[in-house]
């Protein structure tokens, strides 16, 4: 079995007293679309930039395909395509100048009928690229800098908050060219996001990061299992008693007629509390990922 | 590399372009002046008039219409010019830092010393062109401005003081390398090497009357190249050298290890 597509062991960094990241570690397979969740400051820049040797670490040590990031840190980025978290420009130059930069600064030549095809995908037409860097739209250096991360055809890509201010359908084009590259060329993503329907639309697995800490790494389909059911119960008449309280249980709503509670795990002591009460109807839906996403943070806080 | 080098020249080619027309007009107009005080044979009266404190630096550059033409080359207006312009443009680091170039630029497999490298080829390059403009203006100047019976300065002379003009941008970029290399904003590396580098070269100025300001002075920069020195043929052109290059060399050594070694 090779190596994992990103292994990262202990790492930390620290600036003074304040943690960026507290012993991480988590490791990221071959072929695999992994999210690094995270609110703001949570950490995820932080790493990432240490995957790609602009941080040092304190402790600890990362590595891509089996190449440390720090002591073979080149051969560890001619492995990588990166979208940086701020995208950086030239003011100066055209769009098509910027890419044309960038792409000879590879080791390889970027095919042009890879680039044309990355254009048509994020709508970035001739007379888009002919424009200075300087008039452009956030969204539209967003899209030239997943362009610039997508073209080298790297076999890890590593993204940092990709479709922060892109507009749904380039977000739709950046999910469908995720699931390409990974489907068609076997390439690991590593992306950082907050927004929990992105990673829930793109990725496999994720990792949830709460003030440096790792929190929890879950597959989408363990949270999808562990998400909590909604349970509406209405009564034929008012009712006073109040709905049974337990670990597994959240309180959404307490009305004389109607309860609203979420419920993790099974549903059978629930249910047989209700065995005595004017029972009207029961209405159960599956929450999605982020009501679980939301929990294990939440637990992570307390 | 090439391509580095060159996306530096772009970013300052405007003002690459601006600063070599400068100089070198300001070649071709010191010739004219020259001309016109030859034909008056007003030279004299041109040294009189010269305070006691730039007697040293300048009245043998005033003297004669040769010395006249060469004053380019070490008045403070064109010296700091390319100074400060050697200043900024090893500077850059600390600006890709700060606007986050690195961050695009070092994803791909490129050692971080090419980027010190880069600069130091793009400042090196920049300010030898610069003073190149200065020697075009003279030509042209003496071509066709000067007076046909006028002798000219002697083309050692130019060149020795293009050598130290050059080296002394060199040091200076240097220093402003090894500062910017640690530096998270271009503007606080440019600004504290070029408020530097202004107030090195006025205590130099001052030096030359002040015997207590002479003793600092020989541990600046700007000692180390003075004008009427390699006009009057008293210099050590060798030791100047060897000491500008001296401390380019540590600038730029600093700058490397602290590059390579530094969060970005």
């Amino acid at each position: 079995m090779g190596a994992p597509a990103i292994n990262v062991s202990a790492l930390s960094k620290y600036y003074g007293t304040v943690i960026g990241v507290d012993h991480l570690t988590l490791e990221v397979e071959t072929g695999e679309v992994f999210g690094f969740l995270g609110a703001n400051g949570a950490g995820k820049t932080t790493t990432i930039r240490m995957l790609v040797d602009l941080l040092r670490p304190t402790s600890g040590h990362a590595s891509i395909l089996g190449f440390d990031c720090q002591r073979d840190s080149r051969d560890a980025r001619r492995r990588v395509g990166y979208l940086p978290g701020d995208m950086p420009i030239y003011p100066e130059l055209t769009g098509a100048a910027y890419i044309r930069f960038l792409a000879s600064l590879d080791d390889e030549p970027v095919p042009a009928s890879r680039l044309s095809a990355l254009f048509r995908r994020f709508d970035v037409s001739e007379l888009d690229l002919s424009r200075r860097m300087r008039d452009y739209s956030h969204g539209m250096k967003r899209k030239l800098g997943i362009i610039q991360a997508l073209m080298r055809s790297a076999p890890v890509l590593i993204l940092d908050e990709p479709t922060s201010g892109l507009d749904p359908l380039m977000i739709e084009a950046f999910a469908e060219t995720v699931d390409e590259v990974s489907r068609e060329t076997g390439a690991t993503v590593f992306l950082s996001s907050h927004v929990l329907s992105e990673v829930e639309r793109v990725c496999q697995r994720i990792a949830l990061v709460r003030s440096g800490r790792l929190v929890a790494v879950r597959s989408l389909g363990e949270l999808r299992a562990a998400a909590p059911r909604r349970v509406t119960v209405t009564f034929a008449q008012p009712v006073g008693s109040r709905p049974p309280a337990g670990p597994d249980v959240t309180l959404v709503a307490c009305e004389p007629q109607r309860w609203v509670i979420d419920v993790h795990g099974p549903l059978g002591a629930m249910m047989a509390s209700l065995g005595q009460l004017p029972v009207a109807d029961i209405d159960v839906d599956r929450l999605g990922v982020e009501a679980e996403i939301m929990r294990l943070f939440t637990d992570a806080r307390c | 590399m090439l391509t580095l080098v060159r996306r530096s020249f772009g970013r300052v080619a405007v003002m690459f372009a601006v600063l070599a027309a400068l100089l070198a007009v300001f070649q071709v107009i010191i010739i004219a002046a020259a001309a016109s005080f030859d034909a008056a044979n007003s030279f004299g009266r041109l040294i009189d008039a010269l305070p006691q404190i730039l007697q040293g630096g300048f009245g043998l550059g005033l003297a004669s219409f040769a010395g006249m033409t060469t004053i380019g080359y070490y008045h403070p207006l064109p010296l700091m010019m390319i100074v400060q312009f050697a200043i900024y443009v090893a500077s850059e680091p600390a600006g890709d830092v700060e606007a986050g170039l690195v961050d695009l630029v070092l994803a791909r497999p490129l050692p971080r010393a090419q980027l010190v490298t880069r600069s130091i080829l793009a400042m090196a390059a920049l300010t030898l062109g610069l003073t190149v403009a200065m020697g075009l203006g003279t030509g042209i100047g003496m071509s066709a401005v000067a007076p046909r019976t006028a002798v000219g300065p002697a083309p050692r002379t130019v060149v020795t003081m293009m050598a130290h003009l050059v080296m002394v941008a060199w040091a200076s970029g240097a220093v402003a390398l090894a500062v910017a290399a640690r530096s998270r904003r271009r503007v606080t590396a440019q600004a504290t090497v070029a408020v530097g580098a202004a107030a090195l070269y006025l205590v130099d100025v001052v030096g030359e009357t002040w015997p207590r300001a002479r003793a600092v002075a020989r541990l600046l920069p700007f000692h180390y190249y003075h004008g009427a020195a390699v006009l009057s043929g008293t210099a050590n052109t060798p030791l100047d050298l060897s000491v500008l290059g001296a401390i380019a060399v540590t600038g730029l050594a600093v700058a490397y290890w602290q590059f390579s070694r530094r969060d970005l």
